[in-house]
């Protein structure tokens, strides 16, 4: 810069510039979808991308190790009662002589199950349910979201003991149980979404060039509200695992010699005054791990998608 | 406002008369029977005795209706397993512990969430924003058993300061209130910091700055309100659950509360007290749900409470 | 002594992206009771450079350099050398009392939840002492100034029952609140229906010419600052390109941006064609050395693109930045 100031005005400097040399319309940023855009954002959250990397080797673990494990979830084995931690039993046994490794991989299973399956079932169901009441609207929209009020005013654990009661404990029935409940929300949220979204000009743009109803509702509004939805999502995983495990610790959920998270840590409950209070670790860090992972994921896709976050 | 409210009592009425209605008919294919292996041991003649007693001679209809005519004037029939205890006396019995507990821990959430979340918002150390995050994420993701026994363990067996079973005095309240607390103060932290900071950045705070308002009196004056609607919002619902109990603290903590007693009618199959229970439940947070939305429209003159209801 | 007296202003705003230099050392003044214009499109740093003399810019925003001199008094955060307790201190002495800002959009620039009396007495409250009563009266004669009828019950309503230019008064008569002596007028009109932006124009006029405060008026519509300002200020890229009289700027454009500008204006009278600027402002996070405007420039020079153009005075009152005017007399052809 210091010798621009001494820079002589030579007339040739006066020459017009050529139009190539001129940059007027300069892109201030890589053009990206709006997906690899909310990725690019994610992956910046270093405690988001932590999360995800536990959560992949958890589910990877949860699959494999059941399947190769020459023990099972419930093989008793007394002549091994309560070992610590060795070569053959990585985390040890339980007083069943059970191999610990298995029984919190299994129960990995099961949470993990629940957790996903719930979440993408009240997905589909809430994004419909909404969807339509929303871009409905009138009679139909208020008829649905009357129905929607009533089941809102039911303790979704109730609910849940409820379901279970009538068809048994075991891991479908707690499915249907936070099913019942947890779509509720994702209903309320698309449906309120779609309403402001359909009265915008794209919408009618669409309708204009004669695209059908369904496809204006799944194509047009429903993509442009799903940031919201996603993020919802990450939230309704970790809700349905902790529903899970509250109920199979007080012993109304899945019951032993299954095994999830929240059954084993009831079975540990017991061992707090015992001798060997290390098999209680297990699942307690297992859930816990999980959890975090799941909430820092969530933490992480809800600021991804933020729009005023670019 | 009045108007508005009977509204939506009349509609809460209808609900809970859905509700009971779903939860009799539920009870009434749900496999086994109250009486249990007792049954058999029983001359055919008690057995009717029995039956007569709770109108389980007549059809299933019927049962209903005699069930309806009789809630109606507030009798809800004796349990089932404690023969000859009316529902109603046993809740009187456990719904005050369970209440006083509730509204504790409901207490404790929201102080100590509203201000942590406010001295995360605007704390000029970075570090300690990251530390009271880090913490409340922790917070959302350990289920409050594993509170609770941890609490147990380190205040109740090893250092022993503090009672581990019943609510007779307040030393009593301490470990079970913040084991029911310390997931709702997380949840609390994290939604006020959030909201604060969104409230922070709009333009009507530039205004009240550009008044000459000291920064204090711009969030306590100005962003506080903003900010309170969604933890109202959230803290609605909360309040609900807090006072019908969470029947996991209150196994855990052995207080004979409304929590554990659900649980114990559901393991017992005590239809009556199931019955019952589901319709207090119900009504709690029917009732919750409209003082929240009133709550809201009085924080907030856009929401309209007329054109919501209709 | 000018009411207000801005000196090599540079302000920066940290993004992700990098450090944006929204205003680049730019000077301008204001004197008492006159009308000045700040012109230039979205994103020339002359909104930021204002809210940098208020001392309201977003946590990411600094001020990185420059003197601001009002009423004698230096205010620039630059002196307090990092105490920002001090600046703010000093700053909230001042912010609606003395130097009051008129916001941009009424839809946004008010409380949801507070009442229209609370918001509007609120200056008062912080700068005067006063009772219930006098507060009350005043913001009932304040409604009264900006045109709101029937006040008594406006002032109960909350702002989303007013309609935008209604809310557009309400904020106007929240920076009048105290008498300032200079007013900022952020876009005021910008969004509302052009039957209501000449009244608000108009009414910004007529309280100048009550209160005798000093008026600076943002905008990017050469129309509005024709028919309300005395001097002008042509901002592009964070720099001040010209500067004159509204009639030296109007009859005498120098800087081909101004010229650009003005083509964009409709002339009822000529039957010309709105010709509007090709292209976009240039990137501040990465400033150009040379004249911002170049890349949008049809008589860009060589030059240009090298080295930021000195200003040149024309006259007492008009100076311009562009190396047009610097060119030696025997390079012709290059019009």
């Amino acid at each position: 810069m210091e010798t621009m100031e001494t820079m002589e005005l030579t007339p040739d400097l006066f020459e017009p510039l050529d139009s190539a040399e001129k940059n007027s319309e300069f892109i201030a940023a890589e053009p990206r979808t709006y997906l690899s855009d909310a990725w690019h954002r994610f992956r910046k959250n270093k405690l988001a991308l932590c999360g995800l990397v536990f959560l992949v080797i958890m589910v990877i673990l949860a699959i494999v190790v059941p399947m190769v494990s020459p023990y099972t979830y419930d093989g008793m084995d007394y002549s091994s009662v309560n070992l610590l931690p060795c070569l053959e039993h990585p985390m040890g046994t339980d007083k069943f002589g059970r191999d610990i490794l298995v029984r919190v991989m299994y129960g990995a299973r099961i949470s993990l199950m629940i957790g996903f399956s719930s979440a993408l079932i009240c997905l589909v169901i809430g994004v419909v349910y909404g969807g339509f009441s929303g871009y409905i609207g009138g009679k139909t929209d208020m008829i649905l979201m009357r129905i929607v009020d009533i089941l809102y005013a039911i303790p979704n654990l109730l609910l849940v003991i409820l379901i279970m009661l009538v068809f048994g404990s075991n891991v479908t029935s707690i499915m249907i149980g936070i099913c019942l409940t947890s779509w509720i929300g994702m209903a309320r949220m698309v449906r309120a979404q779609v309403m402001s979204l359909k009265e915008q000009e794209f919408a009618l743009a669409a309708y204009v060039l004669g695209a059908s109803k369904s496809r204006i509702l799944f194509k047009h509004l429903v993509i442009n509200c799903m940031g919201s939805i996603i993020v919802n999502v990450t939230l309704l995983v970790p809700s349905a695992i902790f529903t899970e495990a509250f109920l199979s610790f007080v012993g109304i959920g899945i019951s032993a010699p299954a095994a999830s998270w929240g059954t084993l840590a009831n079975e540990a409950r017991s061992l707090i005054e015992s001798s060997n209070p290390i098999q209680i670790i297990w699942p307690i860090l297992a859930i816990c791990l999980t959890m975090l992972s799941l909430n820092f994921i969530g933490d992480g896709v809800s600021d991804a998608f933020d729009p005023k976050k670019k | 406002m009045l108007r508005y409210t009977l509204k939506r009592l009349a509609v809460g009425i209808l609900t809970l008369a859905a509700l009971a209605t779903i939860t009799f008919f539920l009870m009434k294919i749900i496999p086994g029977s109250p009486f249990g292996g007792e049954l058999a041991q029983l001359s055919p003649e008690v057995r009717e005795m029995l039956y007569a007693q709770y109108n389980l001679d007549k059809s299933i209809p019927e049962q209903f209706l005699i069930y309806l005519q009789n809630a109606v004037t507030g009798d809800f029939g004796d349990s089932m397993t404690r023969k000859g205890t009316a529902v109603t006396t046993i809740i009187a019995r456990c719904l005050p512990a369970t209440m006083k507990l509730g509204l504790v821990a409901f207490i404790i959430a929201i102080t100590v969430g509203v201000t942590l979340g406010i001295v995360a918002a605007f704390t000029k150390r970075k570090w300690v924003e990251n530390l009271v995050m880090f913490v409340a994420t922790i917070g959302i993701s350990v289920p409050s058993f594993l509170y609770a026994m941890l609490l147990m363990i380190v205040f109740g067996v090893i250092l022993g300061w503090l009672p581990i079973i019943g609510l007779k005095t307040p030393l009593h309240y301490i470990m079970p209130a913040f084991s029911l607390a310390l997931y709702p103060i997380s949840m609390i932290t994290r939604l006020v910091r959030s909201s604060m900071k969104e409230v922070m950045k709009q333009d009507y705070i530039v205004l009240a700055r550009s008044k000459g308002t000291p920064m204090i009196k711009v969030i306590l004056g100005h962003a506080l309100k903003n900010c309170l609607i969604p933890v109202v919002t959230y803290a609605g619902p909360l309040l609900a659950f807090l006072i019908t109990g969470s029947f996991v603290i209150e196994s855990l903590f052995s207080i004979p509360g409304i929590g554990s007693e659900f649980v114990n009618s559901v393991t017992n199959r005590d239809y009556t007290m199931i019955m019952a229970l589901t319709i207090l439940f119900g009504s709690f947070i029917i009732i919750v749900n409209i003082l929240t939305d009133l709550l809201v429209a009085f924080i907030d003159p856009r929401v309209k409470l007329e054109k919501k209801a209709s | 002594m000018s009411l207000l007296e801005i000196k090599n202003l540079t302000t920066s705003f940290a993004t992700e992206q990098g450090k944006v230099q929204a205003v680049r050392g730019i000077s301008l003044s204001v004197e008492q009771g006159e009308i000045v214009g700040i012109v230039g499109e979205s994103g020339s740093g002359k909104s930021q450079s204002m809210y940098s003399v208020m001392g309201l810019l977003s946590e990411n925003g600094t001020i990185e350099s420059g003197s601001i001199l009002f009423d004698g008094q230096e205010i620039s955060p630059v002196q307090f050398d990092g105490n920002a307790a001090a600046y703010e201190k000093l700053m909230e002495g001042i912010r609606g009392n003395s130097m009051s800002m008129i916001f941009q959009d009424p839809m946004s620039f008010l409380n949801p939840v507070l009442t229209i009396e609370k918001q509007l007495v609120e200056p008062l409250k912080n700068h005067k002492k006063m009772s219930a009563a006098e507060l009350h009266q005043k913001a009932v004669e304040l409604l009264t100034q900006v045109g709101i009828p029937s006040p008594e019950e406006r002032l109960k309503q909350y702002p989303h029952q007013l309609s935008g230019g209604m809310r557009q008064r309400v904020i106007i008569a929240i920076a009048l609140a105290c008498n300032p002596k200079l007013i900022i007028a952020d876009e005021p009109t910008t969004a509302l229906d052009v039957t209501i932006q000449a009244k608000i124009i108009e009414l910004i006029k007529e309280l100048k010419e009550k209160t005798g405060s000093g008026v600076i008026l943002i905008t990017h519509d050469l129309g509005v600052v024709a028919s309300a300002c005395s001097r002008v200020y042509i901002m592009y890229g964070g720099k001040i390109v010209e500067t004159g009289l509204a009639d030296e700027i109007y009859y005498q454009p120098q800087h081909p941006y101004t010229s650009g500008l003005l083509a964009c204006v409709n002339n009822p009278e000529e039957d010309t064609e709105l010709r509007p600027i090709p292209g976009s402002p240039p990137d501040l996070i990465k400033p150009p050395a040379g004249c911002p405007f170049v890349d949008r420039c049809d008589k860009a020079m060589k030059i240009c693109k090298m080295k930021m153009p000195p200003e040149r005075k024309l006259s007492d009152t008009h100076a311009v930045c562009c190396w047009l005017t610097e060119k030696p007399a025997s390079g012709k052809e290059g019009e």
